[in-house]
């Protein structure tokens, strides 16, 4: 039973009465536009409780494939496209292949000893011929400073309940400037693409992206879940470096928000607080706005600068906002009309009754030419009928049915 | 078969595509862009639209076995109330069942011959 035919056939009945209504319309007096848009309205309802495949909906198969295609080059790390390129790079650089487990290990000309062997990629980044205009010592070691301030700070604030967090902190930035050096190859193109430029000084981490190890396949899978699990990492902490971003901005600062009082001090803000910060600020900012009548009358100005005044008094200290009073007020209707209301109104008494005769969902609606009975065998003949069962609708010319009763 | 001034029945504006339309009719009558009469006229011409294609452009027959639970027979009009039902397509060879359908049919003679 199929109902391939439905959509053409809903089509024609569709094309036949705007035929037809284009004369009333015009009698009336009516824009032919509004026709339209009863067309429109109409073909848009149909497609909504997908009876059938209609003619004027859009064909389905374009809309998997840029879903599909979109995350792919997300997804495509280094694993996938360097092996591929891998023998071409090879002898394109001056420098001879080196055992991937080297990459690792190396020791780096101008690294910064952090003691940590994830960061020992990290000169990878320094060599990088896009950022020779950052030394490597003071991007390494403004990093180790500003880490061991944020260290400090939270001994000093916590004492030992800062450990999990101090942790966390000599974790981080480590993370961070390995997968600016992971990642690195597979935004920057350039070095990839036209490798011969680069012969004088081949960026460390594309040898070592190039030959990846097991190892080195698992390191960076840790990595990526470290990745997703970093937004929801402690407090203060710095979001996760933009993969698009220039490495530039390891400059040392490690993202815990200062204060600086009236005395000149310094005050760490922690997420609580830099969020009230912000909020109060966003507030500040909209009543501005508010104030300034953008979308006011003139006449009312005046009245409504005090009022944009009071309402925003309790949004500028954080509180509930003016919607909350909204939602009361709609809550205390509900329950006023529950208070009138008897149970005799009450819907749902009705909704068995209407239950025996419902309309909605499975029904056929035809003519018929015979009905018979048979004590209780029926048999009938029907026809130029439409039927909807299970979502989908049918036409028919003909129909015989046989039941009993 | 549709001469001019024929009555047409009304019993297709029940069904989906019916109703598809009627909803539209509606709002755009709430929303002032269309006078009530003028819609009228609109549904008029959906009664003679799908009764004449309905006659014309469908070949498809089908079949269907059930158990009757309600039949009612008033103005012409027969409803019945089926259960456990299967609908077979007579050349498609699909069956589609279901719990529960209404069917309500009217006469296909003209009214008033009988």
């Amino acid at each position: 039973m199929s109902n391939a035919n439905v959509g053409n056939i809903y089509n024609t009945i569709i094309q036949d009465v705007m035929e037809a209504s284009r004369v009333d319309f015009e009698e009336g007096g009516i824009e032919e536009s509004v026709l339209e848009e009863l067309k429109k309205g109409w073909q848009k309802r149909l497609t909504q409780q997908q009876l059938a495949v209609f003619p004027w909906d859009p064909k389905p198969e374009p809309i998997p494939t840029p879903a599909a295609s979109a995350p792919a080059p997300q997804l495509v790390p280094v694993q996938v496209q360097t092996p591929t390129q891998a023998p071409h790079n090879g002898a394109a650089y001056s420098q001879p292949q080196q055992p991937a487990a080297l990459g690792l290990t190396m020791p780096m000309p101008g690294g910064h000893p952090t003691g940590n062997t994830y960061i020992k990629s990290e000169p990878g980044v320094k060599i990088e011929p896009g950022l020779e205009g950052t030394p490597a010592m003071s991007q390494g070691a403004g990093q180790a400073i500003a880490q061991e301030r944020v260290i400090a700070q939270l001994q000093n604030q916590y004492g030992e309940r800062a450990a999990a967090s101090i942790n966390k902190v000599r974790r981080q930035p480590v993370n961070a400037t390995q997968q600016q050096g992971q990642q690195r190859p597979v935004n920057q193109s350039m070095p990839q693409q036209y490798p011969g430029q680069y012969q004088g000084s081949p960026p460390q981490q594309n040898r070592q992206a190039m030959y990846p190890t097991p190892q080195q396949q698992q390191q960076q899978q840790i990595q990526q879940q470290q990745q997703q699990q970093r937004p929801q990492m402690a407090n203060g902490q710095r979001p996760p470096p933009s993969q698009q971003d220039g490495a530039g901005d390891a400059d040392g600062h490690v993202g815990v928000l200062y204060r600086q009082g009236a005395a000149g001090e310094n005050t760490e803000m922690g997420r609580i607080e830099i969020d009230q910060l912000l909020h109060a600020q966003i507030a500040a900012r909209a009543k501005a706005m508010e104030g300034g009548g953008v979308m006011v009358p003139l006449k009312k100005r005046s009245c409504k600068n005090k009022a944009v005044s009071h309402h925003s008094k309790p949004a500028g200290s954080g509180g509930p906002s003016r919607f909350d009073g909204l939602d009361d007020d709609l809550k205390e209707e509900e329950e006023d009309e529950d208070a009138i209301n008897s149970d005799l109104d009450d819907p749902e008494d009705n909704y068995e009754e209407d239950d025996e005769d419902d309309d909605a969902g499975e029904i056929m609606l035809c003519m018929y030419d015979k009905v018979q009975r048979v004590k209780n065998k029926w048999k009938c003949v029907l026809k130029d009928g439409v039927l909807n069962v299970n979502g989908k609708d049918y036409v028919f010319h003909k129909a015989t049915g046989e039941y009993e009763w | 078969m549709a001469a001019a001034g024929q009555n047409f029945y009304e019993l297709y504006r029940r069904s989906s595509i019916g109703a598809a339309l009627t909803d539209t009719l509606d709002d755009l009558i709430t929303s002032n862009h269309l006078d009530p009469q003028l819609a009228m006229k609109i549904l008029a011409n959906f009664d003679r639209a799908i009764t004449e294609v309905l006659q014309e452009k469908v070949r498809s027959r089908l079949s269907f076995k059930g158990s009757l639970h309600t039949y009612r027979f008033c103005d012409e009009v027969w409803t019945f109330q089926l259960k456990n039902i299967t609908f077979k397509m007579e050349n498609g060879g699909q069956v589609v069942s279901a719990n529960k359908v209404k069917i309500v049919a009217c006469t296909a003679k003209p009214t008033g011959t009988t």
